[in-house]
């Protein structure tokens, strides 16, 4: 390239000729004149000013502090006042303050997502009509207000056609949901949906349908014996005080058992590893049952005050020997005696189940099996056990709306334990075979990541196709933003608010800020709702128009003091650690809260509640007196549960009120032998961080585990190139002999595949969904990740 | 007495997150590629009687450096309490320090050009505050302190729970101790069937590094023995002192 | 204004004209004060303003997509006669096979799609217009430039020089802010920066405030000595290299080049000062 030297004359005479050509605004602005730029007042200008805040490189919302220094972050350490990061039970924190609160890798390696130069900075708008994977969008730049003018305008057009209903909506379920939901309220569109169906609603609806929460803890530090079926909290660190509390457990003289396909790291610290074939967990959990109740180990005086069904149950688990599960699960029947005898007899005990048998289309029915023997034992919500939390958070902020009664494309209610988060994968079936109530044609996509987190990878990316105008706001050039129509650039949680419930099991409201201004003076999520809804003049029942003058400092600020804090936000702020506790700490054994039955009043003869006279349940009668009880239909724990007896599943098949054990639907065969799960470990989540070089170095490919015995039959060596094949995909891969998986699984860690998203991420391992079909199980909605079976041969 | 800085790191309690891997990049600026600790990972045993090991190492501060004895331009030195540290300015980067080291934990800084290592955070340490692994560990198995008061923490640990060093009988004197030290983890070495080869260095993938860069890299390692490669030598880690 | 010498009369000649012409279309054009014009005086102020013009004009190219503004003055020749006069020939060329008969409007939206594919969207021609992605810095603040020139590791925007840059236009009494902001050491702030500077020059010397206007030029220098000169050769390099679109690779040699005279000519003059021969009108060698 040539340089040319410019002499005056040259450069006077190129002035002249482009003045006017280009008039850049001026982007700097004056400071006033009394500030100097050494005296701080230029908050980023302070040295050793430690921002608190709640991480979210995974949506644990870890607590942290962050230093910045001359306008930049400089580091991130853990935040000590946020329980998050070192124990779930109150007298453990406060006992244990002084060890300090965690930070996992990924809470580390922040600052490079925050400065990543792959992120996109300015809003884009695509210009190539055609789209498909691989096809470049052609950006071009436009500006905020043409993005946000053109969105509202899309919006505008729909709404006014009465085609509202048609816009689809997706987000992250931890992050600013509470507006988003109220922007889909007052737009008129009833098919506002978070991840959470692609995450864990089968875990959800187990606990809900068995003991009336969708999301307790165990207090593992304090148990003697640990069950987890298929659980990998020492990998999948969503919340970083998991290895203290499991480990510390451990020390403490807890015998830890782990059961699941593969060796996790978690299964490495358990005394027994049992390896079991994905899905059959439930089948293990009866046969247990069957075990204490046959041994008579069971806790007779609490199954008798505290659960309905049990008698049904009783006989159902009659013929479920271990013999029995031994056939469906391979685990030998002896083993299975003797972890039903030791759980049943070690107390306290904690029995668990996360999305290992919650991923396949018998998932609620297993997992209620699993949750039944903590009630089964007397296990729940005591020290040491399975407890039901006392979360706190922030409150909805008041709104009056008349919602839409348009049908959700999804099918929600037809899902008799769905989730408000929806169906995912319904909604790409019926964008896909139109067979829905209406054809949607819109969306809106939230920091959302949907070609890679939605099983049947090519659906999704074929559904995206299908829809008029697709919005993606995120912070990378993802594989959904590649399909959008225009791609606002998001903002990482260190340029942004949220109100956070921890969770542990006591209130606990902590607060999410901005460490940093939007490093591209992008609008973070929130303001987009707002500048959105007010360009469309949405107005609430009363008619006032919601988004015109709102600020979200104002309406986070309602959330908190409507919730368990009930403080301001600047009072949030100025708490040690921008944390609020409730001092009253854990509470356990809640269910035994003495309550008043009000007048009129009745009492079911067999179950024991006690509802009023509209029918509402109130309390729990146990011997003379009046308890609080669960938070299920009966106030009680439920082995049999009505509510699911009475309906049926998203297929018109009848449900189970006992927790049946069913296989699931797609088994291996001869075409397709072995099962394919996945899994995470600590340094990654999902599919967002990896275009993170510090955590990419830490591994940057996913290796398929293969059983030795089964890799030496396929004559596969470690370290090989092989091809992975289902009916609906297949893909090469890279093989990692292994001794710790089941022999006839294969398994990897999920989110690898990227070929978008950015330069460190681009062409890194297998994307895992493409070798799934686009279902979820019928009666909670979960997507069905782990439900795939595959044959594996050397390339 | 003058302080002696050691370290304990508890194995029970560690699970294999790489979350002090990741902290002390972070504290101290280490580049991609290069690691001041990280955590090695092992197999062991047949199916179903398996579990994976963790083993964090770092820079064992001994107490007879032999790092420190073999520089020829006296860049690596030891202060009183114990702490190991190079003086960038002085270092030439002869590498034979990184032969030097039974524990293979030092490397060449790619930008720097100078020898690099772990510090034991001396710049946290002496503001009063525990190394960045330490602070940020989940498990909470890492401990840092003085082992000539015989009421800190580490010392305590020392006394009470079966520790041990690696490779004791170096001849170096480590300071870093293992409490229920697994001998297979600790022994294990990257050629062997059971290292979980689990790294991206253990594969020809890196990361945003384009061919051109690894082949210069590459080419400016020709003739350096394995061992002295700040990139790939991890995977053949505890080689015997010369 | 006085010639430099009578032998080159007719260069001075010209030189007159095109100071008249620049004054015209300084005028016309360039949004400032018609005060600050009014009460133009000299030579310096208008060579300062030029520079502004010049700086504004690159900085527009990096900081925000082609205005139809700018288009046009591509589509009626204006810029190809402006690269042709600074001996920018073969760019002028390109630009002029690429050009004729092109609809403005379909030529907007290909610069459009090249901007956003060189300096906005991350993909495989992305140049990354950050000077933090072309200094290896490390944190105790000493600079190693790796040999080939390449980042080796970091891949991180907002490094030191982010910090240095933003500390400089702080002192310089402004701050980046609002929907606008960018990360501080982004070629379109630095170059924007340096316009800023220059028109505050200018001002100065309209004024009468001489110290003003020297410590204006010390900051110049300064910045383009810190900030701007140790990259602009490899990041202009790399545009010029990933450009598609004659226009940015035109841009991409008239910054280099430009940046380096004006580093070079105040550096000359910072010499010349320090000598003691400052002279008024012997600034524009023309």
């Amino acid at each position: 390239m040539s340089i040319p030297k410019l002499s005056r004359r040259q450069f006077l005479a190129l002035s002249a000729a482009t003045a006017g050509v280009a008039a850049l605004g001026s982007r700097f602005v004056p400071l006033p004149q009394t500030i100097t730029p050494a005296g701080a007042a230029e908050p980023s200008l302070s040295e050793g000013q430690w921002i608190p805040t709640c991480c979210h490189m995974c949506g644990g919302t870890s607590g942290i502090l962050c230093n910045v220094v001359n306008g930049r972050v400089a580091k991130i350490k853990p935040n000590t006042d946020n329980p998050i990061g070192l124990a779930n039970v109150s007298s453990d924190y406060w006992q244990h303050k002084s060890e300090g609160a965690a930070m996992c890798p990924k809470g580390n390696a922040g600052i490079f997502t925050l400065y990543d130069p792959d992120r996109v900075k300015k809003p884009l708008k695509r210009t190539n009509p055609e789209k498909g994977k691989g096809v470049d969008p052609k950006w071009k730049e436009i500006s905020w207000d043409e993005a946000l003018d053109e969105i509202a305008a899309k919006l505008k057009a729909l709404r006014d056609n009465g085609e509202a209903h048609t816009l689809l909506w997706f987000t992250e379920d931890s992050s600013f949901t509470d507006i988003q939901a109220d922007f889909c309220d007052l737009y008129g569109t009833p098919n506002y949906s978070m991840h959470s169906n692609l995450c864990d609603v089968s875990r959800k609806a187990i606990f809900k349908s068995v003991m009336g929460h969708d999301r307790p803890l165990g207090d593992t530090v304090n148990s003697k014996y640990i069950l987890f079926f298929g659980w990998n909290p020492l990998s999948a660190t969503k919340w970083s005080h998991l290895p203290r509390t499991i480990t510390r457990g451990i020390e403490n003289g807890a015998r830890f058992i782990v059961v699941d396909p593969y060796c996790s790291f978690t299964a490495s610290k358990a005394h027994e590893w049992i390896p079991i074939k994905p899905s059959t967990d439930g089948a293990m959990a009866l046969a247990m049952a069957n075990v204490i109740i046959e041994s008579k180990l069971y806790d007779q005086k609490f199954v008798d005050d505290w659960a309905v069904g049990f008698d049904q149950f009783s006989a159902y688990v009659k013929d479920k020997t271990p013999e029995w599960a031994e056939k469906i699960t391979g685990v030998p029947a002896d083993t299975i005696r003797r972890i039903a005898r030791e759980f049943a007899t070690t107390k306290p005990a904690i029995v668990d189940a996360w999305s290992g048998p919650g991923q396949h289309s018998n998932a609620v029915q297993g997992g209620r099996a699993i949750a039944v023997l903590a009630a089964l034992t007397g296990n729940v919500d005591k020290p040491g056990t399975i407890m039901i939390p006392n979360k706190g958070g922030g409150a909805h902020p008041p709104i009056r709306v008349k919602k839409t009664d348009k049908p959700r494309l999804d099918g929600l209610s037809k899902f008799p334990m769905g989730h408000s988060s929806g169906v995912y994968t319904e909604i790409i079936s019926r964008i896909l075979d139109g067979k829905g109530p209406y054809q949607p044609k819109m969306a809106v996509v939230m920091f959302q990541n949907l070609v890679l987190s939605i099983p049947g990878t090519n659906n999704v990316i074929e559904a995206l196709k299908k829809l008029d105008y697709v919005v993606v706001d995120d912070i990378y050039l993802s594989e959904t933003a590649e399909m959008a129509d225009i791609v606002l650039p998001g903002s990482t949680y260190l340029e942004r608010y949220e109100v956070i419930g921890q969770w542990v099991t006591w209130p606990v409201v902590s607060l999410r800020q901005p460490v940093v201004p939007p490093i591209f003076g992008q609008l973070p999520e929130y303001d987009v709702v707002i500048q959105l809804g007010k360009r469309l003049g949405l107005k609430d029942a009363d008619g006032a128009p919601f988004f015109e003058s709102l600020k979200y400092e104002d309406y986070i600020s309602k959330m908190i003091q409507g919730g368990s804090a009930k403080i301001t936000l600047e009072e949030l702020k100025a708490l040690p650690g921008a944390v609020w506790m409730d001092p009253k700490g854990t509470q356990y054994e809640k269910h035994l809260a003495e309550v008043k039955p009000p007048e009129g009043a009745t009492v079911d003869p067999k179950t024991g509640s006690v509802k009023d006279k509209d029918g509402k349940l109130v309390g729990v009668k146990v011997g003379d007196k009046v308890h609080k009880g669960f938070a299920t239909p009966t106030g009680k724990l439920e082995f049999f549960s009505e509510s699911l007896a009475s309906k049926k599943d998203i297929n018109g098949n009848p449900i189970d009120g006992l927790p049946a054990y069913t296989p699931r639907d797609w088994y291996p065969d001869d075409k397709f032998p072995l099962f394919l799960i996945n899994w995470k470990e600590s340094h990654h989540t999902h599919s967002r961080t990896f275009n993170n070089p510090y955590l990419m170095e830490i591994q940057n490919w996913n290796r398929l585990a293969i059983n030795d015995v089964t890799a030496g039959k396929l004559g596969i060596q470690d370290g090989d190139e092989i091809w992975v094949e289902s009916p609906y995909g297949k893909a090469k891969a890279i093989a990692r002999v292994t001794q710790g998986i089941h022999p006839e699984v294969v398994g990897w860690q999920h989110g690898f595949g990227h070929w978008g998203f950015g330069k460190v991420a681009k062409g890194k391992g297998t994307a895992d969904g493409q070798f799934n079909v686009t279902k979820s199980d019928p009666i909670s909605g979960m997507a069905l990740h782990k439900e795939v079976c595959v044959k594996v041969y050397k390339a | 007495m003058s302080k002696r800085y050691v370290m304990v790191i508890d194995l029970r309690r560690c699970v294999g997150c790489h979350a002090c891997t990741v902290a002390c990049k972070q504290e101290n600026n280490v580049p991609v590629t290069a690691f001041r600790t990280w955590v090695k990972q092992v197999e062991k045993g047949r199916y179903p009687n398996v579990r994976k090991v963790s083993l964090p190492a770092l820079c064992n501060h001994c107490e007879k450096p032999i790092c420190v004895q073999n520089c020829p331009v006296q860049a690596s030195y030891q202060r009183e309490d114990g702490i190991v540290l190079i003086d960038y300015d002085r270092c030439i980067g002869c590498k034979y320090c990184i032969a030097s080291c039974p524990y293979d934990v030092r490397f060449v800084n790619p930008l720097r050009k100078t020898v690099e290592k772990c510090t034991f955070c001396v710049h946290r340490v002496d503001r009063g505050e525990k190394p960045a692994c330490v602070e940020t560990c989940m498990g909470k198995a890492r401990t840092f302190g003085d082992m000539n008061d015989p009421n800190s923490d580490v010392s305590r640990l020392i006394a009470d729970l079966p520790v041990s060093p690696l490779k004791p009988d170096s001849g170096t004197g480590p300071r870093v101790y293992y409490v229920y030290p697994d001998e297979l983890a600790m022994e294990t070495r990257g050629t062997d069937a059971n290292y979980i080869k689990y790294y991206h260095r253990d594969l020809k993938q890196e990361i945003s590094l384009s061919e051109d860069d690894i082949r210069e890299r590459h080419k400016a390692l020709e003739g350096i023995s394995r061992a002295d490669r700040f990139y790939d030598y991890r995977i053949d880690s505890n080689r015997p002192i010369r | 204004m006085k010639p430099a010498s009578t032998k080159r009369t007719d260069s001075s000649d010209k030189a007159n004209l095109l100071r008249k012409a620049l004054v015209t279309h300084v005028v016309r054009n360039v949004a400032c004060d018609n005060h600050e014009i009014e009460a133009a005086r000299g030579e310096k102020a208008i060579v300062a303003l030029a520079r502004a013009n010049i700086y504004n004009l690159l900085a527009s190219a990096y900081a925000e997509p082609p205005s139809l503004q700018v288009v046009r003055a591509i589509a009626d020749g204006t810029l190809l006669r402006a690269f042709r006069d600074v001996g920018l020939d073969h760019v002028a060329a390109e630009l002029d096979a690429f050009v004729p008969g092109r609809d403005a409007k379909d030529l907007l939206e290909e610069m459009e799609i090249e901007y956003t594919r060189l300096f906005v969207a991350p993909g495989p021609d992305y140049v990354p217009p950050y000077q933090s992605m072309y200094s290896d810095e490390l944190s105790d603040g000493s600079t190693a430039l790796a040999n080939d020139g390449k980042r080796l590791d970091k891949r991180q925007l907002w490094g030191d020089s982010a910090v240095a840059a933003e500390r400089m236009y702080l002192e310089a009494g402004l701050a980046v802010t609002g929907e606008l902001r960018e990360v501080p050491d982004h070629i379109g702030l630095e170059l924007q920066f340096l316009q800023h500077l220059c028109g505050r020059e200018a001002e100065a010397l309209n004024t009468g405030r001489i110290l003003a206007a020297e410590e204006s030029v010390r900051l110049q220098l300064a910045f383009l000595e810190t900030q701007l000169a140790p990259w602009i050769d490899r990041f202009c390099q790399a545009v010029g290299n990933a450009a598609r679109h004659p226009f940015y690779r035109g841009i991409a040699n008239l910054t280099l080049g430009f940046v380096l005279s004006d580093v070079e000519e105040l550096r000359r003059q910072a010499s010349v000062i320090v000598d003691g021969a400052m002279g008024s009108g012997d600034v524009c060698s023309v």
